[in-house]
C-alpha cells in the first residue's frame, strides 16, 4: 500500500504529518511483533566489553556467537546474563 | 577444528556487554570470597566471566527487528510492511488524530482495532493446533 493511499483512507492531506504517523505506528508494531527483523553481524574484540548497537533497533529477538559451546563455527544463541558481574577488568 | 566457547551478554543502555567464561587459572572454581558490600563473588579462576579474551571476525550475530519506515520520502512511497498491515497502520493513525482531538475513548478502540490487527496478522501465520503441555506438576 503507498502512503497516498493509506491518506486517503485517513481522509488526511498533510503528507508530513502522515508520514511521521506512519512511521511511528511502523515501530509500534515493530515493539509489539516482528514485523521488520534484520540481522547484522559484529567483530569480537580481545578484552572489549561493550559493543554498539545499531541505531535502528527496536527489539533484540536474538544474540548469537560464533562458536559458543560449538566447535564447527556455528553461531549458536547467547543466554542472557542476569545478575552482576562483581569481577571486573579493563573495560568492566 | 575451531575452539569452543562460552559466551553471555547482557544490554546497558545503548551497548551490547559480552562477556566470555574465562576456564583458565588452575583453579577450582569453588573459591568463592565473600565481602561484606558486594556479598558473594563470583568463583575466581574456573568459570569467572570476563571480557571476550580472543578476537573473532564476525563473532555476534544480532537478530533484531528494526525501525522500519526510513525511505517514506512522499506520498508515492510504498509503506513496508503487508496491506494487512497497513490496514492496521490505518487504525493507529486515526487513533493519533483523535488523540490530537482529545477524543480518547475514540483513540482507545482504534487502537485496539490496531492491536488485533497486528495479532490477526501474527496468528494467521502459524499453522495446525497450538497446545500447552502439562507439566511434570500437573494434578493427576
Amino acid at each position: 500500500m503507498k502512503v497516498q493511499e493509506l491518506m486517503e483512507r485517513v481522509g488526511s492531506t498533510n503528507t508530513g504529518l502522515m508520514l511521521a504517523y506512519i512511521k511511528d505506528g511502523l515501530e509500534e508494531m515493530n515493539i509489539d511483533s516482528e514485523t521488520i527483523v534484520e540481522s547484522t553481524k559484529l567483530d569480537i574484540v580481545k578484552d572489549q566489553r561493550h559493543y554498539d548497537l545499531p541505531d535502528d533497533v527496536v527489539q533484540i529477538t536474538s544474540i548469537r556467537a560464533k562458536n559458543h559451546l560449538n566447535t564447527n563455527n556455528d553461531y549458536t544463541p547467547v543466554p542472557r546474563l542476569i545478575g552482576t558481574v562483581f569481577i571486573g577488568d579493563s573495560d568492566g | 577444528m575451531a575452539s569452543q566457547k562460552e559466551y553471555a551478554y547482557a544490554i546497558k543502555g545503548n551497548k551490547l556487554s559480552l562477556l566470555e567464561k574465562d576456564y583458565s587459572g588452575g583453579e577450582t572454581g569453588l573459591n568463592y570470597s565473600y565481602t561484606p558490600n558486594s556479598g558473594l563473588d563470583l568463583p575466581k579462576g574456573v568459570g569467572s566471566w570476563k571480557s571476550p579474551l580472543s578476537s573473532v571476525t564476525n563473532g555476534i550475530e544480532i537478530e533484531y527487528t528494526s525501525v522500519a519506515g526510513e525511505n517514506l520520502s512522499d506520498e508515492s512511497s510504498e509503506i513496508p510492511v503487508s496491506d494487512y498491515l497497513a490496514k492496521a497502520l490505518i487504525y493507529y493513525i486515526k487513533a493519533r488524530l483523535s488523540e490530537v482531538e482529545k477524543d480518547f475513548k475514540t483513540r482507545e478502540y482504534y487502537m485496539k482495532q490496531f492491536y488485533k490487527g497486528i495479532e490477526k496478522n501474527n496468528n494467521a501465520k502459524i499453522y495446525g493446533a497450538r497446545r500447552v503441555s502439562p507439566g511434570n506438576h500437573r494434578i493427576k
